[in-house]
């Protein structure tokens, strides 16, 4: 069997995002992508693979991060002095650019160019075709996966960087579908671009997005890591994916109900044995990244309510978790206040009108308004120009709703 | 039109300082009037608290009452559905207490009653706009001098807004403290500003790919150029450094040329000259030492001739020698010659002396010779001392055991006359005190069996007396204890209702009481039943049994006096005198016996020691032969003794250990003397040598010349002294014969070495070719002058080679071709220096580019502020979504009033501007409201405006009560009208506006019940004027006994 090991997304040398604090982040927390990358390097050499398959965004151009450049070239250099040859594709993140051949990649590396092409590899274990295409900008619309094509009765591999069935939460580039993919008749397509592991049938071959090796933010919990794919070289075998954890630093987004919370002490010890039984015991995962989600009604809920105690609070579990080594990224509090929306909606008057937002779809235009309203178009201006992310105007519309009604019908103290 | 609720009485149980207290109230217009501190407020609270539930527990306005009170009370409402009872009261599970609602007949009625006679109105709303207090109305007064007026009577005008104006002016306040547009210390702004900082260090960072590929471009081409710059560089400097040697080897060519060749031949005289004159020395040095030792030879031979006479003089002097030796051999012996013979004297007269102790005579020494104390004599007289030694031991023996029988007989004596005192005669025999004991002890039994014999036959006759008495009577049992019984229920009702004076625990001990009596009847009648069963079968059995009762005792009266009898002649036996004395007879028995025991054991005793006297006397006897034979043995074994003594003449009458020790001191004593007879015959050996000696050196003194008349001392001192000087002459001489033979041997050496040091100097000149010295002396100093010039040319040739890695020769020939070395050479030196300028620059200039691509690539200061600017994103993140939620709360809450407002508000505005216009006697006659702004605008009778803020305080009173009055009538007309409580509310106004608002409120009355509170005199004349009902809160009276006092 012909054994490759695929992976993508590396985003070597990128920074954690979310968390508001540095504190607590070790060099050796900061540097988890560049030693995820590592161990797959190492998983590489350990079961002696036939070849290695990156697909896009190894790094991200933007950052202009120089050790991220001289970690992948020194990597790949490792699998070159152990005669493993390895193929690259440039994504959004790391489009072809001009100083490409300035950092030269050790003779057994492949970089495909913006144009399709394809390569032949023997192996004492059979030969096998790779073909690939890199994204030369940063905004690539065009369907790439209709340049795919099968060229020989070798077993086939796609290495390409796209978006497949426009899933939303990602940049839709390099837009194609499963037919388009299924339309190539490749054994293989490694893909890059969507974060989270997937694999799905396409044509008589298997598709698969291998997830990044490194989480970076809370919407990326859970173990990360690459894809070790196995191939007949006969073609009488359907190939096969199995994930490896490459992770070195897990995240974790931990919701923990209000019901029945007695007092601050228990909730703080219910979080700890819930963070404790989240995190495990995990081989070579160094440290966990936690958000905590407080939610659901509770006698709490008035206490929690003030800022001084909310951030009391995120100060005691900082320091239990600095004692395990973890790290806080965030204590949200969702609690909700002890009254129904239903009777707040009949009993009439301001606060019915209040929660008339809490009730039914607000309008576009509406929504619009009270942004405006609150003055909000300028922050809108201010964090555009601070090139940060934009804020969700429904979620901050539902939220502040929910803000106005408790203090609306706070219980008389 | 709606319903109407009003409040007809209040009932406090507990409330405050109110313990039940009644209150009637009117459906229309009421004033309660009260000094202040009377609880006006508490009959506020009272009110709130009976409908909605009681404050939290530490809550000031919860109004607990410290006495043992019932907490609460209750209110009787008339609502549209009839009467409604709200009573409130204290609960343990519940902050707020229980709520009871009944209905006007008393029946219980479901809650949902209460909140339909209130028509929906929550806690907030009545609070608020139906009963506000004064302390609530001054918070209203602080928020309304805070922000704007006309907001918090916007407030004041809206159900579910009295918070509206705090909430509106916290979130502004929060989302203005987060950020700001033009501000730059609130946290979002300066998070903002970090950023921006942090990015722009990371733009400056050096870390950049474009910056390192740039340097790293730049090293490679330097490393070219620097490689190419250092070929050239080579080349020139090998030039330099050939016409530099070149130039070096100039001078020693010059040199060389100047030296020329040279035709003189080198004979090697110059060495032959030094080695020729060093053996002309040696040939003069040996002539010189021949001549001195010439002359020492002559003097050795006079000197030993005259030794060798003076020794042939003296002769042999080798007797005298042996003479001196032998006399100074002796010479220590003969000095202690004298001592010896004292020391040996002395030894003699203490041996004597003490054998003259030993046998108590005087003998001299020479007579121990004569004594004989062998060992076999000695060991004869210790078998006859060990023989002494046993048999004196016997004798002793005998002698203690004589004394011992003596004192045991002694013992024994005294015994038997103690014993023998003790036996005391007449006392009575063992056998008669046996058989009185024996016959006493059955008197006593047979009287113990009389005597239960005699209870038997009474017994048996008791059981005939009761068995005939029985037979009628079988009435006793139950039946008398009914009485009883009947008195211990009685007493125990009784108790009951001593004990539990409460009537109904009482009453309950009463019923227990009757039940436990009738209980007891029930017993005493089924035992009764049961008894009277028993006697009929038990009379049936009776005369039978008698019968056999009689048979029995006529029995036992028989063998009563056969025993009788029998007891009459052992009591004589035992010598008893009456039946009485028996225990006193008894005693005397017993002490009889114990007495003819004593005698028994002391009779036995005498015997005894009659037995062991025997015994001791023939022991005595078998010791006493014992002793005479022991002191007969004694007596032959002295006589032993003496008789061997006389032998040796020792003492007589001694024990034979004393001779044995004389003996042995003899044979010690006889040791010595034969030690002191030995050293006597040493001493006179000594003695006779020291003389022979003496006479020896006498005879050689006298041979040799000497004066033979001195002592032996000085003879031997002369003749040493005249051996010593004939030794030392003697030596002489043969040293002065070995020295002459030297000197002989040294001459002949000199002239052979004189003759050799001639045939080299011949030899020497014949190889320089010289005819003699002088020629030679002339000829050295020319070869030398050649030789000089000739080492200088091959000096000359190696500096010239050294310098220019060449032969002269060819040297020479390139020097020739060069033209002007110094000027070439010059320009050659100046383009090194030049090249290696650029060679140093260009070294460095790599150096830093390396340095700088190392620091690179091991820089982690871009991470951290990627990590950095990472953290300020999700913080700005963070922040402005906090931001935004607040502005947006505060806008939407904006926007909910302005949507409540255009829903509600014209209504309730214009009926409060009719209120207003009447409350002010129509000074002001308009209320116009901007909704969007917000802004209430208030319109006097000339239609101009005035702004909420300028009213003065109580103006804005009564617009707040305008607003009020017109909110309740707005709620009664789509709800339920309800009762207005208002406080106070007049002390701000003057008395037409207060005479206008009391006509007011009586007219409000007719529609909805107006309950005011008051502590103020005018106020209650024109509540009392407008005929209200007006109830009196007298300090520290019961208010339950307070009625309708109406105008």
């Amino acid at each position: 069997m012909l054994k490759l090991l695929h992976a993508a997304d590396l985003h070597l040398d990128t920074p954690f995002r979310g968390l508001r604090e540095t504190r607590g982040v070790s060099a050796e927390v900061a540097r988890c992508t560049l030693d995820a990358f590592t161990r797959i390097i190492d998983l590489a050499l350990r079961e002696s693979v036939d070849g290695v398959l990156l697909a896009g965004d190894l790094f991200d151009r933007r950052d202009r991060s120089l050790r991220a450049r001289l970690h992948l070239g020194q990597e790949l250099d490792r699998l070159h002095q152990a005669g493993i040859p390895s193929f690259l594709v440039a994504g959004n993140h790391d489009p072809l650019g001009p100083d490409d051949s300035r950092l030269a990649l050790p003779p057994s590396s492949v970089t495909f160019g913006a144009s399709w092409s394809e390569v032949k590899v023997d192996r004492p274990t059979g030969s096998y075709l790779v073909q690939g295409v890199s994204h030369p900008q940063a905004e690539v619309t065009e369907n790439l996966a209709r340049l795919f094509h099968r060229s020989g009765p070798q077993p086939s591999i796609g290495l390409l960087h796209c978006n497949v069935g426009g899933q939303r939460a990602h940049a839709n580039y390099a837009p194609c579908t499963v037919a388009d993919l299924a339309q190539a008749d490749l054994d293989y397509f490694a893909l890059g671009h969507v974060h989270t592991m997937e694999t799905f049938p396409a044509g008589r071959g298997l598709a698969a997005y291998p997830g990044n090796p490194q989480g970076r933010h809370v919407n990326e919990a859970g173990p990360r890591g690459c894809l070790l794919v196995e191939l007949d070289p006969d073609g009488r075998r359907p190939p096969t994916a199995r994930f490896l954890a490459t992770d070195v630093v897990r995240w974790h987004w931990l919701k923990v109900g209000l019901e029945g919370q007695e007092s601050i002490e228990a909730l703080l010890a219910d979080v700890m044995a819930k963070a404790s039984v989240e995190a495990g015991d995990v081989p070579f995962v160094h440290t966990h990244v936690f958000r905590v989600t407080l939610a659901g009604r509770s006698p709490l809920h008035r206490e929690l309510g003030r800022a001084e105690s909310r951030s009391a609070l995120e100060e005691r579990l900082v320091e239990a978790f600095e004692a395990k080594a973890w790290l806080l990224e965030s204590v949200e509090v969702a609690s909700t206040a002890p009254w129904e929306l239903a009777e707040v909606l009949s009993a009439g008057g301001l606060a019915a009108e209040v929660a008339r937002w809490l009730a039914g779809p607000v309008p576009d235009a509406e929504l619009s308004a009270l942004w405006h309203d609150a003055g909000l178009e300028l922050l809108d201006e201010r964090l555009s120009f601070s090139r940060t992310d934009g804020l969700d105007r429904r979620v901050a519309l539902e939220a502040a709703t929910r803000r106005a009604l408790d203090l609306l019908l706070e219980v008389e103290p | 039109m709606s319903g109407r609720t009003t409040i007809d009485a209040l009932r406090i149980h507990g409330f405050g300082r109110f313990s039940d207290v009644e209150i009637e109230l009117d459906r229309g217009l009421n004033l309660l009037v009260g000094p202040n501190e009377v609880g006006k407020s508490t009959l506020l609270a009272f009110i709130r608290a009976v409908l909605f539930g009681f404050e939290r527990r530490q809550s000031p306005r919860r109004y607990e009452p410290r006495s043992g009170n019932a907490f609460g009370g209750e209110l009787t409402l008339k609502t549209p559905s009839g009467t409604l009872v709200v009573q409130r009261s204290a609960s343990r599970r519940r902050v707020e207490g229980e709520l009871l609602l009944r209905d006007g007949e008393g029946a219980p009625v479901p809650a949902e009653a209460l909140s339909a006679a209130l028509g929906g109105a929550n806690r907030e709303l009545f609070n608020q706009v139906f009963a506000i207090t004064v302390d609530e109305l001054q918070d209203f007064q602080a928020l309304a001098s805070e922000s704007s007026v006309s907001e918090a009577l916007f407030a004041a005008g809206m159900q579910g807004a009295h918070r509206l104006p705090e909430a509106l002016s916290t979130l502004s306040a929060q989302a203005s403290a987060v950020w700001g547009e033009r501000a730059q210390k609130r946290p979002l702004n300066l998070a903002l500003l970090a950023l921006s900082e942090t990015r722009g260090r990371l733009d400056a960072c050096t870390q950049r790919p474009e910056a390192y590929f740039e340097a790293v471009t730049q090293r490679s081409e330097l490393e070219r150029e620097l490689e190419q710059t250092r070929g050239e560089l080579d080349g020139l400097r090998r030039r330099a450094q050939h016409l530099e040697r070149l130039q070096r080897a100039r001078g020693p060519l010059l040199s060389l040329a100047s030296l020329g060749a040279d035709v003189i031949q080198d004979d090697g005289s110059p060495e032959a000259l030094p080695r020729f004159e060093s053996l002309e020395a040696r040939r003069f040095e040996l002539a010189r030492q021949r001549s001195t030792l010439s002359s020492q030879a002559l003097e050795l031979e006079a000197a030993h001739r005259a030794l060798e006479a003076s020794s042939s003089q003296r002769g042999s002097l080798a007797e005298t020698r042996a003479a001196l030796a032998a006399w100074q051999a002796v010479v220590s012996l003969s000095r202690g010659l004298g001592a010896r013979e004292v020391e040996l004297f002395e030894r003699k007269r203490s041996l004597e002396a003490r054998l003259g102790r030993l046998l108590g005579r005087f003998e001299g020494a020479e007579w121990l010779a004569s004594v004989d104390v062998g060992a076999s004599r000695i060991a004869e007289l210790q078998a006859l001392r060990d023989r002494e030694v046993r048999v004196s031991g016997e004798r002793a023996r005998a002698e203690e055991a004589v004394a011992g029988a003596d004192l045991e007989r002694e013992r024994l004596t005294r015994s038997r006359e103690a014993a023998e005192a003790e036996l005391v005669p007449g006392a009575p025999s063992a056998e008669s005190v046996a058989a009185a004991i024996d016959a006493l002890e059955q008197f006593n039994a047979l009287g113990l069996k009389l005597e239960q014999l005699e209870a038997r036959r009474l017994a048996v006759r008791e059981r005939l007396a009761l068995s005939a008495e029985l037979a009628p009577a079988q009435a006793a049992g139950p039946g008398t204890w009914a009485p009883l019984v009947s008195l211990v229920g009685l007493a125990l009702m009784v108790a009951g209702l001593v004990v539990f004076s409460d009537p109904t625990v009482g009453v309950v001990a009463v019923a227990g009481g009757v039940i436990a009596g009738l209980a007891v009847v029930a017993w005493v009648l089924k035992a009764r039943r049961a008894e009277a069963q028993a006697a009929a079968e038990r009379a049936e059995a009776s005369s039978g049994h008698r019968r056999g009762w009689g048979e029995e005792a006529e029995v036992l009266g028989q063998e009563m006096s056969g025993l009788t009898v029998a007891r009459c002649a052992l009591a004589r036996t035992a010598g008893l005198s009456s039946e009485a004395a028996a225990s006193t007879r008894a005693q005397e028995l017993a002490r009889a016996r114990h007495l003819v025991e004593h005698q028994e054991r002391l009779r036995l005793e005498l015997a005894q020691l009659a037995r062991d006297l025997s015994v001791v006397a023939e022991k005595k006897g078998a010791a006493g032969r014992r002793l005479a034979s022991a002191t007969a043995e004694l007596d032959a074994l002295r006589e032993e003794v003496d008789r061997r003594a006389v032998v040796a003449g020792l003492p007589l009458g001694l024990f034979a250990q004393q001779t044995v020790d004389l003996m042995g001191e003899l044979a010690r004593l006889q040791d010595e003397w034969s030690h002191l007879h030995r050293d006597v015959s040493g001493y006179e050996g000594d003695r006779r040598l020291v003389q022979a000696a003496h006479r020896e050196l006498g005879q050689q003194a006298g041979r040799l010349g000497l004066d033979t008349e001195a002592s032996s001392a000085v003879l031997a001192e002369a003749l040493t002294e005249l051996l010593a000087h004939d030794e030392e002459e003697r030596g002489a001489l043969s040293q002065a014969r070995v020295r002459l033979e030297e000197v002989r041997a040294a001459l002949s050496r000199l002239d052979g070495e004189a003759y050799e040091v001639e045939g080299r100097m011949r030899a020497l000149l014949d190889a320089v070719g010289a005819p003699d010295g002088e020629a030679l002396r002339v000829r050295a100093p020319v070869v030398l002058e050649a030789r000089s010039r000739a080492q200088r040319r091959r000096e000359l040739t190696v500096e010239v080679e050294a310098a220019a890695g060449m032969a002269p020769e060819e040297a020479r020939r390139a020097l020739d071709g060069e033209g002007d070395l110094g000027q070439t050479l010059q320009g050659v030196r100046h383009s090194v220096a030049g090249l290696e300028e650029r060679m140093t620059g260009a070294a460095g200039k790599l150096g830093q580019l390396e340095e700088r691509t190392k620091a690179m690539e091991s820089e982690s200061q871009a991470a951290a502020l990627r990590l950095e600017e990472a953290a300020q994103l999700a913080r700005v993140g963070h922040l402005a979504r906090e931001h935004a939620e607040l502005a947006l709360a505060t806008a939407l809450l904006q926007r909910a009033r302005q949507r409540f407002e255009q829903a509600h508000q014209p209504r309730i505005v214009k009926r409060a501007q009719g209120f207003f216009g009447e409350l002010t006697g129509q000074r002001y006659v308009g209320l116009t409201v901007d909704v969007p702004n917000q802004s209430l605008q208030v319109h006097d009778a000339q239609g101009a405006p005035w702004s909420v803020e300028h009213l003065s305080r109580g103006t804005r009173e009564l617009l707040l009560l305008a607003f009020r009055l017109s909110v309740v009538e707005d709620f009664g007309e789509s709800r339920v009208r309800l009762p207005l409580v208002l406080d106070d509310v007049l002390v701000d106004l003057d008395a037409d506006r207060a005479e206008r608002l009391v006509r007011q409120l009586a007219s409000f009355s007719q529609r909805h019940q107006v309950i005011a509170l008051t502590c103020h005199r005018h106020v209650r004349q024109l509540f009392q004027a407008a005929e209200a009902h007006v109830v009196s809160l007298q300090q520290g009276v019961q208010l339950s006994l307070l009625g309708d006092q109406r105008g």
